[in-house]
């Protein structure tokens, strides 16, 4: 791509000062492939006339919100362009009457959330670094966290979506209301899409109130078995925790330093219960959650101050992802029941024998987990080793027929291991719903599953 | 669309895939199968009723390869028009594929055949204290793949979620006859969410075959409130504040006067006799949160102005309470030989104004209205009155409907919040949905592999070769019809 005429085309319909600098550029580089130009639009408009270039001179576009995810994904094969969301940051409106609010794709997590807050009211999707993180980033990868047990999904939130499609076009799917079956369900094609489909601008959104109150309720365990028990017997006895998440050691005691909560380092399983709603429905189920623990074989611990909650809460979902603690690799998996038990020793056993530390947390109900990997002495990280483990423990979740994504991992493991893992069932759909959508493969080429 | 197969060799081949008595081809068999719950009628060329995903898939292979339409069916609830088989060609009716397959409580899920019908699914898990929430109010005989397809609603999706929000994975054919399983137990499936796109594509994007549906444990406690208000426009103000304090009840209807009316003297008389509209309000989860959710929601209601406020947690006093709403629609029979189910949405604030505007649009044309629906979910379902054999009435009724479609999406709302696009609203889609948008729609289509001929001229109001073909059908007066 002749850079000049790219960049100064870009000037000519953002202005100059939305793009970024020569040497800015080397910030927006994915996986090491730096953009010839990055670009932060300050209107729907003016992303349609990006997108439009770039559909005419088949320059690649990579979309980005804050960038706290942009590491999910293959190495970009082509990276002409950053598209950056940010400056799209506006609340179009929130009507808390309605528990609706459609905001800019640009608007960080943090900034609704503090919005909504004056009204009493949140989105409650967990994603890390939420001051930094957007809305469309969130969508885009689909971020979860431990309360999608309670409270969902980006799935199951969205009500409406416009996405500038691959061609400039603007694409309107769902709508403002929060029952609507009027055509195919765009948004959830987008959801989860990772930026190949399209870039994301608005969304409709269905909000939560905010809870009356709310407790933390924390079992320490010698055994994962243990720990696995009390999550189950938790959900049989009807109750509704917000989270439920089994953690090991390491992932605990991050949360729990962030929270000035006590480390228990005798105890290497534990299971972190959210419990919401008026107060004496919090009290029954922090009584009944630290009777279920202790049945168990547990140690109980419980913080009812709001502030060490949501500091415990919050380290728990940046694990890994933080600027003075990154993780050298972060993975994704989904299993059963049964299968979580093996899952969680094949990840300790594999983080010692090569060296790594590993923080483990489980969403129990839904059957999501995550890890947060680290080299535990000075130095640079096997990455050949890493890529190994990556199929090791693949290998181990595909007997219960689960994913196991890598969502952040140095170049060398991408290189070694695919990090989507093999397709699954409807992939001919998919590459050719995406070849429909973006013929010249514009939109983060190579980056996602199979190529898509 | 020529038909390259004779109605005699077709029905021959469907018969070698699924046996003789399993295909009906008769005027007198097919008789049931022309209409489904909306307005339109069209007879298929033949009714086959598959037993297997394998003989789904090779009647749908069969089909692609002969270019011969083919429709999907569940039993036939569906008030838009997806299971009409307005091309004729052949309809495949799902409703022998009706085993519970699998149950697993601990990972709760059930594994169903399409055919399986929606409240069996709960009763089958009940023992374990276990649910499937979708409750349309035809749950008695709709099934689980009609389901699907029309992404249903019901009266207590209102704090759980609408269908979508509980399957968890499909087993599809897929409209040139291949077999794929789409999502699955185990989430965050790398790739696009073709199962969030499947579901409530009405059966225009391939045809389950399984389905994975999500179970859900049994509330502890359950109070059910009415509240009657003697203006309609005070109950759709107590809807949006209830929500606007934070309260969201597993389910919140209204009924007006008329169809209070309607259901009889003996419900009648739970009413103040001057009551304009009732709230039907319905508060679950842990038998705290439901004492404080009751005692906030009752005085809400005073607030606003109800009459009065009467609670029941007995589960026969309960279903007292809900005995109106379940039987307005059948009763709605007594006031008119015919009535029109509309389904809009708007957002909850906007209820007062457009069910004004819904009352103005049918007294202006002359005609009465029921207004029946889930309210905290803004979704609105006039019920206009009507008699089929006065000249002109069916025609005029439609019209009426439109005004209102418009009227919801004016406010900021949507054509359907639950029964679907079908043939019915393919025309209103424009209402809401740019060239692009419908463009899109229709590259997805492609994407799925559907033809021209698979369940043909449903929802996309793009595709040439329909609209000619067929016209609105006289509307048939509706004694099983649901919402």
């Amino acid at each position: 791509m002749a850079t000049p005429s790219l960049r100064e085309a870009l000037a000519r319909i953002a202005g100059p000062e939305a793009l970024a600098s020569a040497e800015q550029l080397p910030l927006y580089s994915v996986d090491g492939v730096v953009p010839e130009a990055a670009v932060a639009p300050r209107s729907v408009e003016q992303v349609l006339s990006v997108v439009r270039l770039a559909a005419e001179s088949r320059s690649a576009i990579v979309p980005r919100g804050g960038g706290t995810v942009i590491g999910a994904g293959m190495p970009p094969e082509r990276h002409d362009i950053a598209l950056e969301t940010r400056s799209l940051d506006k609340l179009i409106f929130h009507e808390p009457a309605d528990l609706v609010a459609c905001a800019e794709a640009g608007m960080t997590l943090e900034t609704l959330n503090k919005e909504l807050a004056k009204h009493g009211q949140m989105l409650p999707l967990d994603a890390p670094n939420p001051g930094r993180a957007t809305l469309g980033g969130v969508l885009a990868a689909n971020t979860s966290g431990p309360r999608r047990g309670g409270y969902g999904t980006a799935r199951d939130r969205v009500i409406g979506l416009k996405v500038v499609d691959p061609s400039g076009t603007l694409v309107k799917g769902g709508g403002r209301v929060v029952k609507n079956v009027a055509g195919y369900d765009l948004p959830k094609l987008f959801i989860g899409a990772h930026g190949t489909l399209g870039v994301i601008v608005e969304t409709a959104l269905k909000l939560s109130p905010l809870p009356a109150k709310t407790a933390t309720v924390v079992g320490a365990f010698g055994k994962v078995g243990q720990a696995l028990e009390a999550g189950l017997a938790v959900l049989d006895k009807g109750l509704r925790p917000q989270a439920l998440s089994l953690l090991n050691g390491t992932a605990y005691r991050l949360g729990a330093k962030h929270a000035q909560m006590p480390s228990i380092s005798d105890r290497d399983y534990f299971l972190a219960v959210e419990v919401t709603g008026v107060l004496p429905v919090v009290e029954r189920q922090q009584t009944t959650v630290q009777r279920t623990i202790t049945e168990a074989g547990g140690k109980a611990v419980i913080a009812d101050d709001s502030i060490q909650q949501e500091g415990f809460w919050r380290a728990i979902v940046d694990t890994g992802r933080t600027a003075q603690h990154p993780a050298t690799m972060i993975t994704r998996f989904a299993c059963r029941w049964e299968a979580i038990e093996k899952l969680v020793l094949g990840h300790e056993a594999q983080a010692e024998s090569n060296g790594f530390e590993a923080a483990i947390e489980v969403y129990l109900g839904v059957g999501v987990g995550r890890s947060a990997w680290w080299a535990d002495q000075r130095g640079e990280p096997d990455e050949v080793k890493l890529a190994a483990i990556v199929g090791i423990l693949r290998k181990a979740g595909e007997i219960s027929g689960g994913p196991f994504v890598v969502e952040v991992a140095p170049v060398g493991v991408k290189e070694r291991v695919d990090v989507w893992g093999p397709a699954g069932g409807g992939f001919e759909v998919m590459r050719r719903l995406k070849a429909s959508l973006d013929p010249d493969e514009i939109m983060s080429p190579g980056r996602f599953l199979g190529g898509l | 669309m020529a038909k390259a197969v004779r109605n005699r060799d077709l029905v021959d081949v469907l018969k070698t895939i699924v046996g003789d008595d399993h295909v009906l081809d008769t005027p007198e068999d097919m008789l049931v199968f022309e209409f489904d719950g909306s307005i339109e009628k069209r007879p298929p060329q033949a009714v086959v009723l598959p037993a297997s995903a394998e003989q789904v898939s090779r009647i749908v292979r069969l089909a692609y390869e002969q270019g011969v339409p083919v429709v999907p069916r569940g039993a036939g609830t569906g008030l838009s028009g997806g299971a009409v088989a307005i091309e004729g060609g052949i309809l495949l009716v799902m409703t022998r594929m009706n085993r519970i397959l699998e149950v697993d409580t601990t990972n709760r899920f059930a594994v169903v055949e399409p055919g399986v019908v929606n409240q069996h699914v709960t009763q089958q898990v009940a023992e374990h204290n276990l649910m499937y929430v979708p409750d349309p109010s035809s749950q008695k005989t709709c099934t689980i793949g009609g389901n699907v397809a029309e992404n249903s609603g019901g009266p207590h999706c209102l704090a759980y979620g609408v269908t979508t929000n509980h399957v968890l994975g499909v087993e599809v054919v897929l409209p040139d006859g291949e077999m794929v399983w789409l999502g699955g137990f185990e989430q965050d499936r790398p790739g696009y969410d073709l199962l969030g796109a499947f579901v409530g594509s009405e059966g225009t994007l391939g045809v389950a075959t399984k389905v994975m549906v999500k179970l859900v444990p049994e509330p502890e406690a359950v109070k059910t409130l009415v509240a009657p208000f003697k203006d309609i426009d005070d109950a759709s103000r107590a809807v949006s504040t209830i929500i606007a304090r934070g309260i969201i009840p597993a389910a919140l209807e209204m009924m007006d006067r008329m169809t209070i009316d309607a259901v009889g003297p003996v419900v009648r008389a739970d009413y103040p006799p001057d009551a304009d509209a009732v709230l039907l309000i319905e508060v679950d989860g842990p038998r705290e949160a439901v004492d404080a959710d009751a005692a906030s929601v009752e005085s809400i209601c005073i607030e606003l102005g109800a009459q009065e406020v009467r609670g029941a947690e007995d589960p026969k006093q309960r279903e007292r309470l809900w005995a109106a709403r379940k039987g307005a629609l059948g009763a709605l029979g007594r006031l008119a030989p015919n009535y029109y189910i509309l389904d809009g949405v708007v957002p909850r604030t906007r209820l007062p104004e457009v069910l004004r505007r819904v009352n103005d649009i049918c007294k202006t044309h002359g005609f009465r209205v029921s207004n029946v629906f889930h309210a905290g979910d803004g979704n609105l379902h006039p019920n206009v009155l009507f008699d089929e054999r006065v000249e002109g009435e069916a025609d005029r009724v439609l019209g009426v409907g439109e005004e209102i479609m418009r009227a919801c999406v004016d406010a900021g709302g949507s054509i359907t919040g639950e029964h679907g696009v079908g043939l019915e609203k393919k025309s209103f889609m424009r209402l809401m949905f740019t060239e692009e948008d419908l463009a899109t729609m229709t590259k997805v289509k492609q994407a799925f592999g559907a033809t021209e001929n698979f369940n043909p001229c449903k929802i996309l109001p793009t595709g040439i070769a329909c609209g000619e073909g067929w016209k609105l059908s006289r509307l048939p007066s509706i004694p099983g019809a649901y919402l």
